[in-house]
């Protein structure tokens, strides 16, 4: 079940201050806050589920280490999903190297073609999530590009604004709307046959 | 259909459009059953993602950031005073007005000395015209005349310094006369 943070902002503004003032307690309180999420995050970047625990720890500890020159300028966990993102990217783009694999191109992967012309109005009831749409949309969603799974469940898991989006990932919020908008249509070819 | 107008649907979903646009699109989507479709098929899509299964840390996830941090150096920063933020404008005002007194009573303390200095010269000045005027009124009244005559005559005994150092003002007096 997926749970839903609270975005306290103010909470954690309070707890970041009190850190910053020597609380190293106070982190741990952060890190109980979004530990679920940063590792989901992690794991829209890395498959592999322990690998992905490791990276979510070595996000978590880069946050401490920065958190000195965090000024509040924008939310907490846009900050931290910020890292969260480039700490797995870096693990991926570290462990090409070492294999001498390619990562997905990005670009490309964007460049997917809308949904082909949806046939007509479908009655409300065949709307039901069946089990079957739900797999269908799991793997739809599994089989996203890595920046466009991480823009929709950032949106859809997260409820963040394009704009927070857009800090998050480090990209303009033109490219956070088509990212979302090119996640939906893909997912949408698949379940549409099932509707 | 028109990918501008998935777009737009996409953005409506997410409460991205602007108000004036999203009138327009509702608008649109009430006539445009292709539209409505898909809208409920990205509601589903919305749900589901939802409920996607969430991935539980481990054990001793926290503990492991723990331990690797109590070898980090703890922040001693210093405490924010949000309290003064806002007044901020104000003490900017009141910097300038403390300078403004300053300078107008750095400037009061001067044009005062100029003053000073000023009433001294005329005193001087006034000092000098009285003595010319006495001068010239010695010579308008004998007893002044006599006075002036006895001070010289003292003067010059005191530089020669061959008679007593003084005489009686009767006695120059009689001089004078004589």
């Amino acid at each position: 079940m997926a749970q839903h943070i609270n975005y306290s902002e103010q909470l954690d503004e309070d707890l970041v201050t009190l850190v910053q003032q020597g609380n190293k307690s106070a982190f741990d309180f952060l890190v109980l806050k979004y530990q679920q999420r940063i590792i989901q995050l992690v794991n829209s970047y890395i498959k592999d589920p322990v690998e992905a625990q490791d990276v979510a720890q070595e996000a978590f500890i880069k946050a401490y280490r920065a958190l000195g020159g965090f000024r509040g300028d924008a939310a907490f966990y846009t900050w931290l999903y910020r890292i969260a993102i480039n700490t797995a990217k870096n693990y991926n783009l570290a462990r090409a190297r070492r294999s001498g694999s390619s990562e997905v191109d990005v670009q490309e992967a964007e460049a997917i073609e809308n949904a082909p012309q949806l046939q007509g109005l479908d009655s409300p009831e065949r709307l039901l999530l069946t089990q079957e749409i739900m797999d269908t949309i799991k793997t739809a969603l599994a089989d996203l590009p890595e920046e466009m799974r991480v823009a929709i469940e950032l949106r859809e898991f997260d409820g963040m604004s394009y704009e927070e989006i857009a800090l998050a990932m480090d990209c303009p919020v033109g490219t956070v709307r088509s990212r979302i908008f090119r996640a939906r249509a893909a997912i949408d070819t698949l379940i549409n046959p099932l509707l | 259909m028109n990918e501008e107008l998935n777009l737009k649907l996409s953005q409506y979903i997410d409460n991205e459009l602007e108000p004036k646009e999203r009138v327009v699109f509702e608008a649109l989507l009430n006539k445009n059953s292709e539209l409505q479709a898909r809208l409920e098929r990205y509601q589903l899509m919305r749900q589901a993602i939802k409920l996607s299964p969430v991935t539980e840390p481990v054990n001793d996830f926290l503990n492991a950031i723990k331990q690797q941090l109590e070898h980090e150096p703890i922040y001693f920063l210093p405490k924010r005073k949000r309290v003064f933020d806002n007044f901020k404008p104000m003490a900017i005002a009141v910097s300038l007005l403390l300078v403004a007194v300053l300078t107008g009573y750095s400037v009061k303390t001067i044009q005062l000395q100029l003053q000073e200095v000023a009433g001294t010269q005329v005193a001087q000045n006034a000092v000098n015209n009285n003595v010319a005027t006495v001068s010239a009124k010695a010579i308008e009244y004998p007893i002044n005349k006599q006075i002036s005559d006895y001070l010289q005559a003292h003067n010059e005994e005191l530089v020669g310094n061959v008679n007593p150092p003084y005489q009686p003002y009767a006695r120059v007096s009689s001089y004078g006369q004589k």
